[in-house]
């Protein structure tokens, strides 16, 4: 696997854990936690290489 | 359990659920096969990778048809579906490879040039997944593919394309379409070892002329046109003033461009003998303003928003009511191509290329597309081709 690669995978995995840690810390916002899941389905995707 | 993680919890499992039936169409769109009946002039079927070995065991490699006549004579290659979601193209290489009888040279078909855009689709856009096309047996279901190909087979995108080997900056979508990665090279993106490949057919086979056919938007310059570099302009020009005449549709030459790189119009021409040309044909269904994305736009190409344009004359195309059928599309590709053969074999006698069983425009308008296709089902089943 390329360098840039492997930067893409790690860039994936933080954002998909940055995306994890304000779903949970998120207590009010219904909209925010719907969009916090949305946002991470590409990213698990891409992560766990399902095609 | 907290009332908040209840509803965390809810939530979850519905955007799971959604994420698991769009999978489960999706993943049905990528695996589902076209199947294609040889008709009576195939005469071998290969892969693309037995020209670029790279290409094997890839979503990118795909079947090459070739139609050999008794007699020897030129070689034309005719590739469809480098953009998969101008699907005109596809029916007319499957008229050709299911009906067409080569009486002298050699046809090389490549249905579905961009295999991987075949097995991908725009979702933003609201593509529809299949669509069908009636036939005299029945209906044929065919996958609607997309302009790129799919990530899942080319990943990551670069910010900016840089083409090789003129080293222009593209854009970084243009790194899957195939209408860019001319003229490939083996240790490049997926998508330049699929044009590498086609290159390599070019010329290991000695191919004379290369055909590329596409459709394109209404509101777009370079629609309903044959695109030929300088060599290849005066076939061109000779073919648009024959199909007028004799067929009574407009097909207007535009020239390829030797500043924008990456074409096939353009690379085949440059980097190899071989001479390209590539054949627009209107496809509403491609242009923005126009209603929801829906199969019924793709195959009759009727939209009121086009026809509202199309009065205040925002068209590169006569558009009315009855909007612009695929029977025309299809129609009008195969006397293009035909007609191109001709004046090919007329300027170069001795690499004639002569078919014979193939409809021209008016016949195809007249019985349809589906006419021309055949039952895989009734056909020998060695004779049916899956990709």
């Amino acid at each position: 696997m390329p360098v840039i690669m492997i930067f893409y995978y790690v860039i994936c995995a933080y954002l998909a854990a940055m995306l994890i840690w304000n779903f949970i810390r998120e207590k009010k916002s219904f909209d925010n936690m719907v969009l916090y899941l949305l946002i991470l389905i590409p990213l698990i995707l891409r992560l766990f290489r399902i095609k | 359990m907290s009332h908040e993680w209840k509803i965390k919890s809810v939530l979850i499992f519905v955007v799971a659920a959604v994420m698991a039936m769009a999978s489960i169409q999706f993943y049905g769109h990528r695996r589902y096969m076209i199947p294609i009946v040889s008709g009576p002039g195939v005469t071998k079927v290969v892969k693309l990778s037995e020209y670029y070995e790279g290409l094997k065991g890839t979503m990118a490699d795909t079947n090459v048809f070739y139609l050999e006549g008794k007699e020897e004579g030129g070689k034309m290659l005719i590739m469809a579906h480098t953009h998969s979601n101008e699907p005109a193209a596809m029916l007319t290489a499957l008229i050709f490879l299911e009906n067409a009888i080569i009486d002298k040279g050699t046809l090389i078909i490549i249905p579905q040039f961009n295999n991987s855009g075949g097995r991908n689709t725009k979702p933003g856009d609201g593509y529809p997944l299949y669509f069908e096309i009636k036939t005299d047996w029945g209906s044929k279901k065919f996958r609607m593919g997309n302009r790129n190909a799919s990530p899942l087979d080319q990943w990551p995108d670069p910010d900016v394309y840089i083409h090789y080997p003129d080293r222009q900056l593209l854009s970084y979508l243009d790194v899957r379409n195939t209408n860019r990665t001319w003229p490939g090279r083996p240790n490049g993106p997926l998508m330049e070892k699929v044009t590498y490949g086609a290159m390599e057919i070019m010329r290991k086979e000695k191919v004379d002329i290369a055909l590329d056919i596409h459709g394109a938007e209404t509101m777009f310059p370079v629609t309903n046109c044959i695109v030929a570099p300088e060599k290849s302009i005066r076939i061109a020009t000779m073919t648009s003033l024959t199909v007028k005449a004799r067929e009574g549709f407009d097909n207007h030459v535009e020239p390829s461009p030797s500043g924008f790189r990456g074409l096939s119009h353009r690379e085949i021409g440059d980097y190899s003998d071989t001479l390209p040309f590539l054949l627009e044909a209107p496809l509403p269904f491609l242009d923005q303003p126009t209603g929801p994305k829906t199969v019924d736009l793709l195959l009759n190409g009727k939209d009121p928003f086009l026809l509202s344009l199309s009065k205040k004359g925002k068209l590169f195309v006569p558009y009315d009511e009855t909007g612009w059928p695929m029977e025309k599309r299809v129609g009008q590709h195969c006397s293009v191509v035909l007609e191109l053969m001709r004046q090919f074999s007329r300027k170069f006698p001795k690499r004639a290329i002569k078919v014979s069983n193939v409809p021209r425009y008016a016949e195809v308008v007249k019985n349809g597309v589906g006419h021309y296709l055949q039952n895989p089902e009734e056909a020998d089943k060695d004779d049916v081709y899956y990709n």
